[in-house]
């Protein structure tokens, strides 16, 4: 009896979160989806926000902070012959600013490339210094994939959905393809919570420079019939063939169909409609190797300009993702987009464009790769926010795409500290201790939080409220740069148990 | 106590076998016909045939579609579509778009859950892209015509009642879903033509068997299994 009136009472409690668990796990991620989606209010809500826009580059394989903006110089360090530190004038310093930066002037080789590599961090912090933070950060993974997985959901913060995935939630309801993916490996994995709405997760993308074709299902394709010819057998397909074949109806109860119905109707009808394949479409018509009048098709009024700022997009695909990221934005098609070097070798025309492995050839040579690579990011960047900066955000706030984007330099981890004493020559492993570069004109600009020790050259964390930095926080703070992120974009995180991080804000 | 102990764990244990385990998401295995787990019949007049329980079905991806597309309209997969007559539309350019993996470039080595927004966009591309190459050299060479076999245009049109476009249809379901058409499928590809006649739009008979076989090719019959 004891036992019947546990379960009566105390135990029913218990007993009753149980079935409600049994009964979200048959809950599919459309069913998730209806029920998200069920307040009108809230849906409205989204739709009428001043959208912001995140845009992630993954700085893949491994972008060390202490080779850039949080360098030391050897005489700061007691330690400094044997740790990652740098010939004192070979770093820089700014006035009234916290950042270094780290110039080479082809003195430097990339390892067993034995190419030079001339950098100017300098030159991009004298330009962007007021809208760029950069957070101390302590990582939880050293293993490639995971890592980049947890830089964009903060180790699981908030029911493992990725950065992206929570702006497209607040801000892309209204927005055709809320958020595109060029990215790699765990940059490119949709996060954890299966519960979003469907137009939370990211489009994947492989080829940036030709995904705009991707976009028509018949322009472009010489002997097609007329567009309008073309809805009257959509219409049959969609209306008379499916809903009679037995294939459908026996497989009526398919989310997988369901959310195909969904696709094809009104959304890819919406897509087509605004020509998207000419606005976004940077190629320029050059028979016979690029013949796009050959096929009907004509470049975008922007694309001049943008081949201007990203000459090797073809070639280059991160420069071609770019280059899409900026189209994507100022067309309201998209309100986060992420890009990022590959793994894979570019030779761009006579010179290098991504060393194997990108940031993770630093196990070759360290110095080397990360100067390159810090260089051909922070250049990506730089070109970048020049377009954003050009291009109004509307007709009557005076501001621009720019002052409402916020870049947030993902990275895998950091690399081990150490090196043969005295040496410029050497390779690192994966660590857990880095740091993350932030640019936006909503971050808190000119801005270290937390630091890097000069005995250990590894970071320490700070006050996610106030910004104090503090050195006996040496444990994870993945929550804490998501939690950031998410609230300088004013992305309600109300009932996620984010720590409020409005140090990373401008006041 | 002892059998206060057996009640509690006899509760737990129904509680818990009364609460099913949840579908397979994506189990190759799964789908075929007959509704696997079970399933009803149905009742709105359509004839005696099970409909699935758990509704499982599999996107085609990339490789397999292209194949299936190639194949069914006698083309080569890799002339199946090409964007600006340069670029694999199925394997080099729109690959993610389609399902497919893609580990040497963006590091994908399993192919994504869901289908995207531009799925049926790039689906349709691809179908039609196809289908355009096949009418026009089944009418450019009627002796060697795959599908479209002896197809009179007059003032060009097409009779789709007439044997010979009977038969084409007969030959691209067979080929591109491997039965033959319903009377009623038939019906609604008859009245596509009459619309298409109807917009006054030059070339109708050839526009037919076009969008015939882009409606057949991209119905969810042929993209899932």
């Amino acid at each position: 009896m004891k036992a019947l009136s546990v379960a009566a009472t105390g135990g029913s409690a218990a007993m009753s979160m149980m079935l409600q668990g049994c009964r979200d796990a048959q809950l599919t991620p459309e069913d998730r989806e209806r029920l998200l989606g069920s307040s009108t209010a809230t849906r409205k809500d989204k739709l009428e926000k001043t959208p912001k826009f995140l845009i992630v580059i993954a700085a893949t394989g491994g972008a060390s902070i202490v080779d850039s903006f949080l360098a030391k110089r050897q005489s700061e360090s007691p330690n400094g012959a044997t740790l990652n530190t740098f010939p004192d004038a070979t770093v820089k310093s700014f006035a009234n600013s916290p950042f270094r930066a780290v110039d080479f002037n082809g003195s430097l080789v990339l390892g067993a490339l034995n190419l030079p590599v001339i950098t100017s961090q300098s030159s991009f912090v004298n330009k962007h210094m007021n809208d760029m933070l950069v957070s101390s950060f302590i990582g939880t993974s050293v293993n490639h994939v995971i890592a980049q997985k947890r830089s964009l959901t903060g180790n699981g913060a908030w029911n493992g959905r990725t950065l992206q995935e929570c702006v497209a939630l607040e801000y892309g309801a209204a927005f055709p393809i809320p958020h595109v993916n060029m990215g790699i490996g765990g940059y490119l994995e949709n996060g954890s919570d299966s519960g979003l709405p469907a137009y939370c997760y990211g489009e994947s993308v492989a080829q940036p420079a030709l995904f705009p074709f991707g976009l028509d299902g018949a322009r472009g394709i010489k002997g097609a019939p007329d567009k309008a010819l073309i809805e009257l057998a959509r219409s049959v397909r969609n209306d008379k063939l499916d809903p009679e074949s037995i294939f459908a109806r026996t497989f009526s109860k398919s989310d997988r169909l369901k959310r195909w119905y969904e696709q094809r109707g009104e959304s890819q009808r919406a897509l087509e409609a605004r020509d998207l394949i000419t606005k976004l479409n940077i190629l320029k018509n050059d028979p016979p190797s690029v013949p796009l009048a050959d096929y009907g098709l004509a470049e975008s009024p922007d694309a001049a300009k943008v081949r201007t700022a990203f000459p090797s997009f073809f070639t280059d695909q991160f420069e071609g993702q770019a280059a899409a990221a900026y189209l994507l934005l100022k067309n309201r098609v998209s309100v986060a987009v992420t890009i990022g070097p590959n793994f894979n070798v570019l030779i761009n025309g006579a010179s290098l464009g991504n060393p194997p492995l990108a940031f993770d050839f630093s196990h070759n040579d360290h110095r080397g790769t990360q100067a390159f690579m810090w260089q051909r990011i922070l250049s990506v960047c730089d070109r970048l926010i020049g377009l954003l900066k050009t291009e109004p955000f509307d007709d009557t706030s005076g501001t621009s795409l720019w002052d409402h984007t916020m870049i947030y330099v993902a990275t895998d981890f950091g690399r081990t500290k150490q090196r043969p004493s005295g040496s410029a020559n050497f390779g690192t492993g994966h660590d857990f201790n880095n740091g993350h570069l932030l640019l936006s004109p909503m971050v808190k600009g000119n801005t270290v939080l937390g630091n890097v020790s000069t005995t250990t050259l590894e970071s320490y964390g700070f006050d996610p409220e106030t910004g104090v930095p503090d050195p006996s926080k040496t444990l994870s703070n993945d929550r804490e740069l998501f939690a950031g992120i998410l609230h300088t974009l004013s992305v309600d995180t109300t009932g996620s148990g984010l720590p409020d991080a409005r140090a990373f804000r401008k006041a | 106590m002892r059998p206060n102990f057996v009640l509690i764990c006899s509760f737990v244990a129904m509680a818990l076998l009364g609460c099913p385990a949840p579908g397979p998401v994506d189990d190759p295995g799964a789908g075929g016909g007959g509704g696997g787990g079970g399933g009803t019949l149905d009742g709105g007049g359509g004839g005696d045939f099970a409909i699935s329980a758990k509704g499982v079905v599999r996107f085609k991806r990339n490789e397999r579609l292209t194949v299936d597309f190639a194949n069914a309209l006698g083309l080569p997969p890799d002339g199946l579509c090409k964007e600006l007559g340069l670029y694999s539309c199925s394997i080099f350019v729109h690959p993610l778009a389609l399902g497919g993996v893609d580990p040497y470039g963006s590091g994908l080595y399993e192919p994504l859950p869901f289908t995207g927004v531009t799925s049926p966009i790039v689906v349709d591309r691809v179908a039609l892209a196809g289908c355009v190459q096949r009418v026009e050299a089944d009418l450019a060479s009627p002796g060697a015509a795959v599908i479209f076999k002896g197809i009179d245009l007059v003032d060009g049109k097409v009779d789709p009642t007439s044997t010979a476009a009977r038969q084409a249809l007969d030959s691209l379901y067979k080929r591109a879903l491997q039965r033959p058409p319903t009377d009623g499928e038939l019906a609604h590809l008859a009245r596509l033509n009459a619309d298409l006649v109807a917009t006054g739009k030059p070339q109708p008979g050839k526009n037919w068997l076009t969008l015939s076989c882009f409606a057949v090719l991209t119905s969810v019959e042929s993209v899932f299994y």
